[in-house]
Formats: C-alpha cells, sequence, structure tokens
C-alpha cells in the first residue's frame, strides 16, 4: 500500500504532513447544512467523510452553517467544532418590595442575549423573595410569649421573546416575643427568603439576533403585615442581594 | 518536532502520484485509489491521516505556522496542536485546531465537569466568637481546571434549625398565653475560592409546643436549600482552592440558647455540594 508523507521519508499514516506548516484544507462557501455545494472530481456527489473549511456563515435556522472545518456524512454537513454559548446575569441591586406600585423591576448589568447559533437555548431563572415584617400583635400581658405569623407572596413574571413566565413565591415572617426565653428581646423574623427556579425552553432563537429579558415582581397585598406590606415600610418584602445571593438568568445553548 | 528530511524526495512521490490520478485539467490525489472522490482522497483501512504536529502558543498567534509563499496562513489551515499553556488567556490544549482568520478555534469537544459532596450531620451552634466551623468535605478542597476560560459554580447549601425552647405560659390572662413557639434559625454560609467570599444567608424555622398541649409535637431539622451559581475565569492547570465553611447566628429562641438539642443541622439529609463545569472560553 502507499502512503505519502509530505516533509518525512517515514510517514507514520497513510498521509503524514510533517512540515512546520499547516494542512490547508479546501476553503468552501457552503450554502447550507443539506446542500453539497461542491461536487467530486467525477461529478457525482460527494463522498462520505469529505472534510472542508466552510468560510461564511449561509444558510437560515436549522439550516445555518457557520466558519469552521464541516464533514459531509452522506446526508449533511456537520460541524467539527464545539458550539458552546453559554451566559448567566446577576442581579445588580436589591429591591424593596411594595403591594401598591406594581410590577417592579429586578435589574441587571445587562438584559440582552445574542445567541451565537440558531438553535435551542434553556433558559434557568433563579429568584427569591423573603417577606417583610409582620403586624405586632396585641397582647393583653407583656410577659406572655407569643409568636406571630404571616406569608407575605407575590409573582414573578419573566418575558423573553414575547413570551411571559410567571412564579409564584411565598415566605414566612413572624414575631417572637421571647421574654421568658431570652430576658426581653424580642425577635423579628423578616427576609426569611425562599428560592425558586424555572427553566423554559426557546427552540428556535435565530444567530446574531438581540433579545431583551425582563423579571419583574408584583407583591400582592399583605394583610397582617406593617402598612399591609406598601412599600417602602417596614412590611415591604425583599428580593435583596443578601451578600452575594442575586436573582439570575442564566442562558445555555443545548443544540440544533 | 519531526524535521523535514527530503522534502525534495517527497515533492516527486506527489508528483508521481498526482500524474497517476489526473483525469482532466483539474489535478486531484488518490493515494490508494486511481479514482478520487475528492481533490485530495486518502484510501486506507489500517492508516490515518497525520496531521502537522505543531506546539501552538497562543489560539491568537499563528506562529509557529507559515506560509511557505510569505503572509499570513489562510483561513482553513488546519494542525494538530501538541502543546497545553497555561496562561490565562488563548490557552491552548492538544487536539485539532484550525485558523479561521485571527484565530485557531479548536475542534474537539472540551468537557470537564467536577462534583464535591460534603459529610451527612453537621450540627452546628453558635459560637461567642461567631468563628465559622468549616463543613466536613467541603473544607480545604482543590479543583484544577483542564482549561483556561469560563467555568460554572454551583454552590448547593442547605440548613435546619435544631429544636427550639418549649413556650412557657407566662403570668398573663389566658387568651394570650403561648402554646406554640416558632423560631427561626439563621446563619451564613461563605465558600471561599481563593480568597474570594460568596456569602449565602440562610434560615430555616422549627416550632415547638406548650407543655400543655396534647400530643405534644415539636418539629426541628425542617432544611431549606439554596444554591448559588456563578460564572468564573480559571486559567488552565491552575489549581483553585476552596473552603466552604458556616456561621450560626446567636439563637436564645432554641433550647440551650442553641447548643446541645438547640443547634442547627447542615446536610443532614442531602449534603451540601460545589459544582464546577467548563463552559466555554472567555
Amino acid at each position: 500500500m502507499a502512503q505519502v508523507g509530505v516533509g518525512t521519508t517515514e510517514p507514520k499514516g497513510a498521509f503524514d504532513v510533517a512540515l512546520g506548516q499547516a494542512f490547508v484544507y479546501p476553503r468552501v462557501a457552503l450554502v447550507d447544512i443539506t446542500t453539497q455545494t461542491i461536487t467530486a472530481p467525477n461529478g457525482n456527489g460527494i463522498a462520505i467523510g469529505t472534510l472542508v473549511y466552510n468560510t461564511k456563515n449561509s444558510g437560515t435556522d436549522d439550516q445555518a452553517v457557520y466558519p469552521g472545518l464541516y464533514l459531509w456524512n452522506g446526508t449533511q454537513w456537520i460541524a467539527q467544532f464545539d458550539k458552546k454559548d453559554n451566559k448567566i446575569y446577576v442581579q445588580n441591586a436589591s429591591v424593596r418590595t411594595g403591594h401598591e406600585v406594581g410590577q417592579q423591576g429586578v435589574s441587571f448589568a445587562s438584559k440582552t442575549f445574542t445567541p451565537q447559533y440558531y438553535g435551542t437555548y434553556k433558559i434557568s431563572v433563579t429568584v427569591h423573595f423573603g417577606g417583610g415584617q409582620v403586624d405586632l400583635p396585641i397582647s393583653a400581658d407583656p410577659d406572655d410569649q407569643y409568636t406571630n405569623f404571616n406569608a407575605q407572596e407575590g409573582l414573578f413574571y419573566f418575558s423573553f421573546n414575547n413570551q411571559s413566565h410567571s412564579i409564584g413565591l411565598k415566605a414566612f415572617s413572624g414575631n417572637n416575643n421571647d421574654r421568658l426565653f431570652d430576658g426581653g428581646i424580642f425577635k423579628v423574623y423578616e427576609n426569611s427568603y425562599n428560592q425558586a427556579q424555572f427553566s423554559i425552553v426557546e427552540a428556535a432563537l435565530e444567530a446574531g439576533v438581540s433579545y431583551d429579558f425582563e423579571l419583574t415582581f408584583d407583591q400582592l397585598f399583605a394583610d397582617g403585615f406593617i402598612s399591609d406590606g406598601a412599600f417602602n415600610t417596614a412590611g415591604s418584602g425583599h428580593i435583596d442581594l443578601n451578600g452575594a445571593i442575586g436573582c439570575t438568568v442564566e442562558i445555555n445553548y443545548i443544540g440544533q | 518536532m519531526d524535521a523535514p528530511k527530503s522534502s525534495h524526495n517527497i515533492n516527486l512521490l506527489i508528483f508521481f502520484l498526482v500524474l497517476s490520478a489526473i483525469g482532466g485539467a483539474r489535478a486531484q490525489v488518490g493515494i490508494n485509489t486511481t479514482d478520487p472522490q475528492g481533490i485530495l482522497d486518502i484510501q486506507s483501512t489500517h492508516s490515518g491521516v497525520v496531521m502537522p504536529r505543531i506546539a501552538l502558543t497562543s489560539t491568537q498567534l499563528a506562529a509557529p505556522a507559515t506560509n511557505p509563499q510569505g503572509g499570513n496562513i489562510p483561513a482553513g489551515s488546519v494542525i494538530y496542536n501538541t502543546a497545553r499553556t497555561s496562561n490565562g488567556s488563548g490557552d491552548v490544549s492538544p487536539g485539532l485546531y484550525v485558523w479561521t482568520g485571527d484565530q485557531w478555534t479548536p475542534q474537539f469537544d472540551r468537557k470537564q465537569y467536577e462534583l464535591f459532596e460534603s459529610q451527612l450531620g453537621l450540627r452546628t451552634e453558635p459560637l461567642s466568637s461567631r468563628s465559622a466551623v468549616t463543613v466536613p468535605g467541603l473544607s480545604s478542597q482543590n479543583f484544577t481546571p483542564s482549561y483556561t476560560g469560563i467555568y460554572k459554580i454551583v454552590i448547593s447549601v442547605n440548613y435546619g434549625g435544631g429544636t427550639c425552647k418549649i413556650p412557657s405560659e407566662g403570668n398573663g390572662l389566658s387568651n394570650s398565653d403561648a402554646d406554640l413557639n416558632i423560631a427561626r434559625a439563621s446563619g451564613q454560609f461563605d465558600f471561599d475560592l481563593d480568597g474570594a467570599h460568596y456569602l449565602i444567608p440562610v434560615s430555616a424555622y422549627s416550632t415547638n409546643y406548650g407543655t400543655n398541649v396534647t400530643p405534644r409535637k415539636k418539629y426541628f431539622a425542617i432544611w431549606e436549600e439554596f444554591t448559588l451559581t456563578q460564572y468564573v475565569n480559571f486559567t488552565a492547570g491552575t489549581a483553585k482552592s476552596f473552603n466552604l465553611s458556616f456561621t450560626q447566628n446567636e439563637a436564645p429562641e432554641f433550647l440551650l440558647d442553641g447548643q446541645g438539642e438547640g443547634r442547627g443541622y447542615v446536610a443532614y439529609d442531602l449534603p451540601c455540594r460545589v459544582e464546577f463545569i467548563y463552559m466555554g472560553d472567555e
């Protein structure tokens, strides 16, 4: 059997390029993944295993090709490179909520995502919410031990690509008069936040198109909380950064 | 690296093959075939194609690959890179790379995933100094990235309170007497990644009924899980040390003021976890 060595008299394979130079693949501007675009020397269809370097973005939607190596598998051109496209957005300011102010935005440094590839993206939204302070219970005798607990709640709305998704989240707040426990230090439990995550799948995002998302929260009327949970009162709910933890929006490319 | 030994002879060999395969004005090369199906058709059942083996220094530098005609190397140039670099940007690892006109792009799948889990059953108590306790299994660990680029870190922690105190009736009117104590235990996890601190405050409620309630129930270790997700940039080959610790807040509403049965619970049913996942170039 014949071997060919370029830059070597001892080829270590059927074809061995051993110069300090690259192997330059045929540079072809493919039309899309199912159009052969090129032909075999005898004018017939191209053989399985044909490799080219595609020079341009071309084709639309799931037919799109991007610059890089492509291999013909008999049916279509298969990209030989690793398609990774991942981004995370982290809340960058705390929010105090209120029942009477409608939807309040959760802020991010950027709320725009531009896919590198056409295809399916998974969007994972992680939110958290903690209630404000509950009303003081009325006790006939300050020496009595009592607890007062109420749940505050609201709805997160995440909008992306003209669709809105909502998730409700509740959290308990409370007062604990433990004068008999602790020598008279009154306990106020607020911002005992709960966390929730939901995922949506966007099946056909377009490469190079900018998509904006919005994350808002609408706190409900909170009877039993100070000022009924009105904005900027002690009864207001919390979407705090709490150190490093914040609401996050993560977008991951998961395939065509 | 293999040095060129006798390119003159080799060119002759190729020339011979080209002649033997040429069908018309367009030249094709067939190796072990007289009917090449492409510009270069290599038939073999036992040998592969050996690509130029070049030690790249950066994805941003074409060198040491050269264009024999001078000037830049063209897009579509392919080499097998033999080097692994760890400079923090533009790093390469062994594998097939193609020059896309302004950089070398890997033509292979890069994946790395590592999961670290804590041991179960850590009891926590408020310390007068508020000094942190480390979470066994997640303290003084190391993660060594295989690639330079973005890693996703997922830190999942869980915490539940211990047994809270039995409420006491006091001396007031009966309609305000206590039958139930609901108390919150709280604290803060600190994930220390080589000096960068990621803080996760946590809390959970426990309950205990008064002694006059039958049957008297108490609920503790009602843990809640919290997850923090971050993307960070790592450098290939540079080990990152990390440490997960927890500081419990004062807990006077709990038995023994948070000592003994009043201690909190970390990883009661479920380990705390730290995951590292390679996500791609910076």
